[in-house]
């Protein structure tokens, strides 16, 4: 009797304690309520920053404008594939969640935001970027293969849940309606400067497309596209203690406005330096004046227009399995995620979760994969009286590895239900 | 306990969030880093075109290329052969030149015309300068003004009547009427007019006199009493006055006059070279003469000197063929059609190395000529029967054409320049670090250069010497044609203390240092260059 009464109540309960420490906010029913409560509001943020290359101390001292040594940039260098990755973002969400009286839906109202960087570059271009050119004396540093979007928009999300009458099943779904703010889309489909040795010129050879959103319209009541997304999840109960998850989260597309910019660069070209021939016209009784124009750039960038855009969001499929041991004493789950249209490589996690107090809960959490590689961290909850507050680090071991980490992130949560 | 837990936990948990916001500060305004680099930041290509300006380089269908430089003198101005001065002509007849008088008053009844012939008795004005002889005028510009003064005793109304005067198509004419006035204080009326376009014809009523334009007076009594005109005494007065005219035309006898043209005829606005020396192969001067006046002309070049104003030398022209001799020009004719009214006469010069030092002269390395010339017109007085004529703006051209082949031999010419320079306009220097700038030197002249780069501070110091060494050697030539460029690469260290005395320059001298090592002259083809380019290795900040 007590069992399957307890079952469903243990499974929300699980639910709503554990995996949502996890970054980019923990798809395991975060939009779970407790079968006694009929109200819950909570607030979460999230940052994170991770690579496969770029360590903490760069981008730090870059958004810092400390002044980047060359032993920072020879941490990054021995971490270099040719191909790499980097993503950032930092998401916040407000919820509203309501179960009327003796109903097993409940309804879900959510606004959150997102700040998302997605990258891919080359070796070489990090090297030319942050060394110079020098070091490709003789040879062609490629800058192919790079891709860079930073992508800003604001969801407002309308959704239910439920639990099946045994209590075995738990699902949410919500649509969201996405508004965009900002985007910068740069792609190089080809690309590749030559140095001699001599120095005496420079070859370049670009492709580029560069797509934005309308940059004359920042103000934060600004619009500058529409679309849509879908968050949704389900567990079930597998076997004795054990749970099944599957969820996808944010996937859906933002249709940017006619006043987004796009614009190309095809070309190969070869730079001899500035012209200044007329310094030395001794014809000329006119003063020569020689100017370096940013119009020389200006020449390259063809087909500049305003178009539509259709931009996918960046999005994830999650799947894990749980167990509970010993009474419950502790819980271990295993699970991946799949990135959708972000450049990460798929993600396999596992965690620890252990209940220390009926009001505080930790869990140790490793994970591979992504936009790095092997990083572990805690997190903690502190529950009772109907407010649950968490707060977690996936990323505190690349965080406190001063110079060398490539990653960090933070993640925090307050809830009340009543 | 628990409350103290919970306290703890929150603060363990926002102290951090907290300090990581509030410690967020930026250390600049942009991220900052240095780079390497290695590679191309200026180039120039410098051929005869930059030396010389384009309009006075030609080349052959070979490519070897010749300066020309073309210019006109035009010494002589429509004032300096015949003018119409500002002047005031009365028409008043003192009475010593009235020879008999039967009657020395003659009464005048109102309404009664006065016998103007009695008070006047030259009606005309006399126009034109002394020696001359005019026919007609056509005036460009000016004005006429005329004071009619009465010094009788009774209110006068005049008619005023220039018949051989035509302005607009019409003679010139005034009716009006003048207050008494007295022996010392005559009674006045002013009238001017603007004669710009006027067709005067000088030759009196009857087209016998010369420099004349004569009048009609009527003048009648329109008071209430008899006037008395005395005859020997000025009763009626009429001043005319000159104002800016400038005439268009003028025909009739010019006279004689003999003009000085000495002038200084500019080839550049700055001298090509400092010092040095130059041996030219040819060079050749033609000047044509033409005239456009009816009258005949007689030039005499005395001399031609041409002076280089950097060392203050001076070559005289020697040339027995043109030098001191009278170079006749006879007159102009007029053609009756208005659009080409003259056909000039015209004489033809041509100096070289066959008749004349000229080359010697161009060796000096002259950035102008000095002249001395005389033009007597009408020498033979008055042949052409009172038929001279002069248009306004068309004289006496003068045309030279100097042309030197580019065939030379250099010895330690020097050409210096100095090029004001604003290097934080060219771009921003600040970010530039340690360097060393490599200038690439390719030369396609058969000429060494030895080339100087000196910036100057705002008192004109020199603060540093960016070339040395700074030989440019020759490229190599057969048969007379430069084979392939010589390649130089001359480096250029930059450390932050150079770099500051250079960004400190407000000026640039470039100074070059010509030799040509070839025995005999060498010839120059428009396709030689100098190309230039400098390299920086080095480090440069991102900020």
């Amino acid at each position: 009797m007590k069992a399957p009464l307890l079952r469903p109540f243990f499974l929300l309960l699980l639910l709503a304690s554990s995996g949502i420490y996890a970054q980019q906010s923990d798809i395991r029913n975060e939009y779970g309520l407790e079968s006694d409560r009929n109200f819950r509001i909570g607030l979460s943020l999230d940052y994170s920053f991770a690579s496969n290359a770029l360590t903490n101390k760069i981008v730090t001292d870059y958004f810092l404008h400390r002044f980047i040594t060359n032993s920072t940039k020879d941490a990054v260098s021995n971490n270099l594939d040719p191909v790499n990755r980097v993503g950032a973002g930092f998401h916040g969400n407000f919820d509203f969640l309501y179960r009327p009286d003796s109903s097993r839906i409940h309804y879900i109202f959510s606004l959150q935001h997102h700040l998302q960087l997605d990258s891919r570059f080359s070796d070489d271009l990090f090297e030319l970027y942050f060394r110079g050119n020098k070091g490709f004396a003789g040879d062609t540093a490629h800058v192919d293969r790079t891709s860079m979007r930073l992508l800003f928009y604001y969801q407002a999300g309308v959704g239910a849940g439920g639990t099946s009458n045994s209590g075995n099943f738990n699902w949410y779904a919500i649509g969201s309606f996405l508004v965009g703010h900002d985007l910068l889309d740069i792609n190089a489909h080809r690309g590749w400067l030559y140095t001699p040795n001599d120095g005496e010129y420079i070859d370049a050879n670009l492709d580029l497309t560069f797509r934005q959103s309308d940059s004359a319209a920042t103000q934060p009541s600004a619009v500058n596209g529409t679309g849509f997304g879908f968050t949704g999840g389900l567990s079930m109960a597998t076997g004795d203690n054990g749970i099944f998850h599957l969820g996808a989260r944010n996937l859906g597309f933002i249709h940017f406005f006619e006043r987004s910019s796009y614009a190309t660069i095809d070309t190969s070209l070869r730079f001899e330096g500035i012209d200044v021939s007329e310094l030395f016209n001794l014809s000329d009784t006119v003063q020569s004046t020689i100017t370096t124009d940013t119009a020389f750039v200006q020449r390259f960038i063809k087909n500049r227009d305003k178009r539509v855009m259709n931009i996918p969001t960046p999005g994830q499929v999650d799947l894990w399995q749980e167990q509970s041991f010993a009474g419950n004493k502790f819980s271990i789950a295993l699970g991946t995620r799949f990135y959708v249209s972000q450049n990460a490589l798929p993600l396999g996690w596992m965690e620890a979760s252990v209940p220390l107090a009926s009001w505080l809960t930790i869990r140790l959490r490793a994970q591979y994969g992504g936009y790095t590689s092997w990083v572990a961290g805690p997190g903690l909850e502190i529950h009772g009286g109907g407010w649950n507050i968490r707060a977690a680090s996936d990323y505190l071991s690349g965080w406190i590895n001063d110079g060398g980490g490539r990653s960090q992130g933070a993640y925090v949560s307050l809830y009340k239900s009543f | 306990m628990k409350k103290t837990s919970k306290k703890l936990l929150q603060l363990v948990l926002f102290y951090p969030i907290l300090t990581f916001f509030f410690s967020c500060e930026q250390e600049a305004s942009h991220p900052q880093w240095d780079i390497n680099i290695l590679g191309p930041v200026l180039n120039a290509s410098l051929g005869i075109n930059e030396l010389v300006a384009d309009s006075v380089i030609t080349t052959n269908d070979s490519g070897r290329v010749k300066l020309v430089f073309e210019s006109d003198y035009n010494g002589l101005n429509t004032d300096s052969v015949y003018q119409l001065p500002d002047t005031v002509l009365t028409n008043s007849v003192p009475d010593s030149l009235i020879t008999s008088c039967t009657l020395c008053a003659i009464p005048v009844n109102p309404g009664t015309v006065i016998p103007v012939g009695a008070v006047i008795k030259k009606p005309y004005i006399t126009i034109g300068a002394t020696g001359t002889a005019l026919r007609r005028a056509v005036i460009q510009r000016g004005k006429l003004r005329f004071t009619f003064k009465n010094y009788l005793n009774g209110r006068i109304a005049f008619s005023y009547d220039l018949p051989k005067a035509i302005v607009n198509g019409t003679s010139i004419q005034f009716r009006d009427t003048i207050d008494p006035g007295t022996p010392s204080q005559p009674g006045t009326v002013t009238k001017e007019i603007d004669v710009a376009g006027a067709n005067l014809d000088l030759t009196g009523p009857n087209g016998t006199q010369f420099s004349v334009l004569y009048y009609n007076l009527t003048a009648t009594n329109i008071g209430t009493a008899p006037v008395s005109v005395y005859i020997n005494q000025v009763d009626f007065d009429i001043e005319t006055q000159l104002i800016g005219i400038e005439p268009a035309y003028v025909c009739g006898y010019l006279g004689q006059k003999l003009f000085e043209l000495n002038d200084s005829i500019r080839l550049t606005d700055r001298p090509f070279f400092e010092h040095g020396s130059l041996q030219l192969d040819s060079a050749t001067l033609a000047i044509d003469l033409q005239n456009n006046i009816g009258m005949d002309l007689s030039a005499v070049l005395r001399s031609l000197i041409g002076y280089n104003s950097v060392s203050g030398q001076s070559v005289s022209l020697i040339a027995p063929g043109i030098l001191n001799q009278s170079l006749n020009l006879s007159r102009a004719r007029e053609t009756g059609n208005p659009a080409a009214p003259v056909s000039p006469t015209q004489l033809h010069y041509v100096l070289d190395n066959s008749n004349s030092n000229l080359p010697s002269v161009l060796q000096n390395l002259p950035d102008r000529f000095l002249t001395e010339l005389s033009v007597n017109a009408n020498p033979l007085g008055n042949i052409s029967g009172y038929n001279d004529f002069i248009y306004k703006n068309r004289l006496l051209n003068i045309h030279s054409r100097l042309s030197i082949p580019m065939r030379f031999s250099m010895d330690h010419l020097v050409l210096t320049d100095t090029q004001e320079l604003s290097i934080e306009r060219l771009t921003n220097l600040e970010p530039v670090g340690p360097m060393t700038f490599t200038l690439v030197a390719e030369n396609g002249f058969p000429i060494d250069f030895n080339l100087e780069l000196i910036p100057l501070d705002a008192s004109g110091q020199r603060v540093d010497t960016l070339l040395s060494p700074d030989y440019i050697p020759a490229a190599p030539i057969l048969n007379g044609v430069v084979i392939s460029p010589t390649i130089t690469r001359i480096k250029i260290p930059i450390d932050t203390n150079r770099k500051e005395k250079i960004l400190n320059a407000t000026s640039m001298v470039i100074r070059a240092t010509f030799n040509t090592d070839q025995p005999g002259m060498i010839d120059l083809y428009e396709s030689y260059r100098l190309k230039l380019k400098l390299i920086a290795d080095g480090v440069y900040s991102i900020r």
